[in-house]
């Protein structure tokens, strides 16, 4: 084998063995911001989680009759209250 | 020493020879250069030869499987309203072991997680030669940050879920609960677990000392979410039914209820109600005695209520017409050893007041015109003594003998509602059948992709005679007056059954019924109200459990904007189109 050949694969041996390291360092970088991205993601469940039961508990019937009998003074209209529209 | 250096120097003035001698020279290159070989033939030995065993007993160290947590799926009411969310928690866990060895960090500890330190205390000491332990399971997110701020070795965390039920006890026995680790034990996350469960993946990571992941090696399970699923159930239909039974029972002091409002064009449930009620929430409330589903699970014999479906049996196959007169005697009927009795005498009366006054001898005297098989095959036809199947665990198909075995008292007394037992689904279903023209749409709970197509059982001129004479039970003249709602036209049939006690009948436990329509034009919903053992005076079906109906079904027919059909004129008021008035 010359010695020309030699240094090549040398040098080939030498750029892979960084681009290993290369490759190395990115993954744990990107790995660093996966773990960041997925702690964002589960903070923003447990935000969406709830603001679901918060919505749920706004939209529970209990509690908007509640607030239309007390605040609101509301009441269901009788018979003689009632007026039907019908359009022709 | 002191003195060798002294001569070194000496000499070193004394003459230009080199400071060591070419032994000296060589003996040390050949040191330094064998432990250069010697090392790289150890590299070599470790990195070629012994690799494999040692990539494995380096991985065995910091290569751990780990657990990717998937998300139960969340049940959610016709309107898409949540009526069970899984909510991301924390589990804080420990390696006691560690713990053990410092225990100033207890005290701390045992404040952050708001447990007792005596508690915690004996928890580690009886797990110390364990790695592993729950020290307090569904912690919420922010209390969790504040356990871990502490920073104590040996303490992580561990991502679990805690399910919600926004709704609370209005839909308790419905959607039931699950265990702490969201297995379903109860309702529809019992009966739909398979469905809701997520499935967790697994995950190869490397982690450091210390427990940090610091390398995420590869995906061996992808994690799988659970599924929503959507009831049929509108949430304020069944806010609406739960409020009115807990009034009823509570001014009735009774032991139990059940109210069911159904689609009749589709057969979804749209609300399910029980009397005594659990908040599936609280754990300390769950007794099996509040959490049974009674509408689905509990018999009781129908009574009155299965007389509209005797005469419709009879209409059917041309025993009577409605308006054959039927002798109702003195309001007496002997039959073998039985006396058949009513409230009144009534004398003579048409088929449809039969209905109109629950006649007991009227109904039985029908009954005993027909073949047993004509009365079995409409009863088993609207579904009584079969399974319901509509998707709730730990349905009863209640009892309705075969009529090859019936004798004349069986089939007399089967045709007033005595000698068989229903759920009050199936009751709700039979109603639905007569108010969908006779066609009988199997039931569900979860909402179809399709609608499905229902079976014939009663013909439509029947089912609207039929319609016609329950509309009479609800006049003034009838038993039902209390369940007349404005601007609609209702229809229904009370019903108030003795119940059963030793070997005959009680005299003063009763079960109130109420098995109604609206609106009588197009029916749209059905309803059944079953009241058990009411014991503050009142115990008549039309007293107790009618009001529920008219309360309930007041508000439904609004909620679903369902035309009225009953107008007084004075209410109407004829708009002129908007488009016709713009011309």
């Amino acid at each position: 084998m010359s010695v020309q050949r030699l240094v090549i694969l040398y040098l080939l041996v030498i750029v892979s063995a960084l681009a290993l390291v290369y490759t190395r360092v990115a993954t744990r970088h990107n790995y660093l911001d996966l773990q960041a991205h997925q702690q964002e993601r589960d903070r923003l469940n447990v935000e969406w989680g709830r603001l679901l039961l918060q919505e749920a508990r706004y939209a529970e019937p209990r509690y908007i009759e509640k607030r239309a009998r007390e605040q609101l003074g509301m009441r269901v209209p009788v018979r003689d209250e009632m007026m039907v529209v019908r359009l022709q | 020493m002191t003195r060798r250096l002294t001569r070194k120097t000496a000499s070193k003035t004394r003459s230009k020879q080199p400071l060591t001698s070419p032994v000296r020279h060589w003996l040390t290159l050949g040191v330094i250069g064998s432990l250069f070989i010697l090392m790289a033939g150890r590299a070599l030995f470790l990195q070629v030869f012994n690799a494999d065993f040692l990539l494995e007993r380096g991985n065995a160290q910091a290569l751990r499987t780990i657990e990717a947590p998937a998300v139960r799926g969340m049940i959610l009411d016709r309107n898409g309203q949540p009526l069970a969310v899984s909510t991301p928690v924390e589990a804080v866990c420990a390696d006691p072991s560690k713990l053990y060895a410092a225990p100033e960090s207890w005290k701390p500890l045992a404040k952050a997680l708001g447990m007792k330190y005596a508690t915690l205390k004996k928890r580690i000491k009886k797990n110390k030669d364990r790695h592993f332990v729950y020290l307090r399971r569904q912690v919420l997110p922010e209390k969790a940050e504040q356990v871990m701020a502490l920073d104590t070795d040996g303490v992580f965390l561990q991502r679990e879920y805690k399910r919600y039920y926004p709704m609370g006890s209005v839909t308790g026995h419905l959607v039931g609960f699950t265990n702490v680790d969201e297995k379903g034990l109860e309702g529809i996350e019992f009966a739909f677990d398979d469905y809701l469960r997520g499935h967790p993946g697994k995950d190869q990571v490397v982690r450091d000392a210390s427990g940090h992941i610091i390398e995420h090696v590869s995906n061996l399970k992808r994690a799988t979410d659970g599924q929503d699923l959507v009831m049929t159930i509108d949430s304020r239909i069944q806010y609406l039914a739960y409020r009115e039974l807990k009034r009823t029972v509570q001014k009735n002091k009774a032991k139990s209820a059940s109210a069911i409002v159904v689609d009749v064009t589709n057969g979804e449930i749209l609300a399910m109600v029980n009397e005594p009620v659990f908040n599936p929430n609280d754990r300390s409330q769950l007794r099996s005695s509040r959490f049974r589903n009674r509408s689905v699970t509990d018999n009781f014999e129908p009574g009155s209520t299965v007389k509209p479906l005797t005469i419709a049996a009879a209409l059917q196959n041309n025993y009577v017409n409605p308006d054959t007169v039927i002798e109702t005697d003195t309001g007496r009927m002997k039959l073998a050893r039985y006396t058949i009795k009513d409230t009144h005498d009534y004398g003579d009366l048409s088929v449809s007041h039969v209905i109109m006054k629950s006649s007991n001898v009227g109904a039985a005297r029908i009954a005993l015109q027909m073949d047993a098989d004509d009365l079995w095959s409409l009863l088993n036809g609207v579904g009584f003594g079969r399974l319901p199947q509509s998707g709730l665990p730990g349905e009863a198909h209640g009892s309705l003998a075969h009529h090859s075995g019936w004798r004349k008292v069986k089939q007399a007394t089967i045709g007033y509602g005595y000698g068989l037992s229903v759920t009050a689904l199936q009751l709700a279903q039979a109603y639905a059948t007569l108010a969908n023209d006779g066609v009988s749409v199997p039931l569900t709970i979860i909402k179809r992709d399709s609608d499905v197509s229902g079976k014939r059982v009663i013909s439509a001129k029947v089912a609207r005679q039929v319609r016609g004479m329950l509309e009479l039970a609800v006049s003034d003249k009838g038993t039902a007056r209390q369940a007349r709602i404005p601007m609609y036209r209702v229809a229904g049939k009370t019903g108030t059954a003795r119940k059963t006690e030793g070997k005959g009948y009680s005299t003063k436990r009763y079960t109130a019924l109420f098995a109604g329509l609206a609106p009588v034009t197009r029916p749209r919903l059905a309803m059944v109200v079953v009241v058990n053992e009411p014991s503050e005076g009142k115990y008549y079906g039309g007293q107790v459990a009618a009001p529920v109906f008219a309360n309930v079904m007041t508000s439904a027919m609004r909620l679903l904007n369902v035309a009225p059909d009953d107008v007084p004129a004075g209410a109407l008021w004829v708009a002129a189109n908007k488009t016709g008035a713009d011309k």
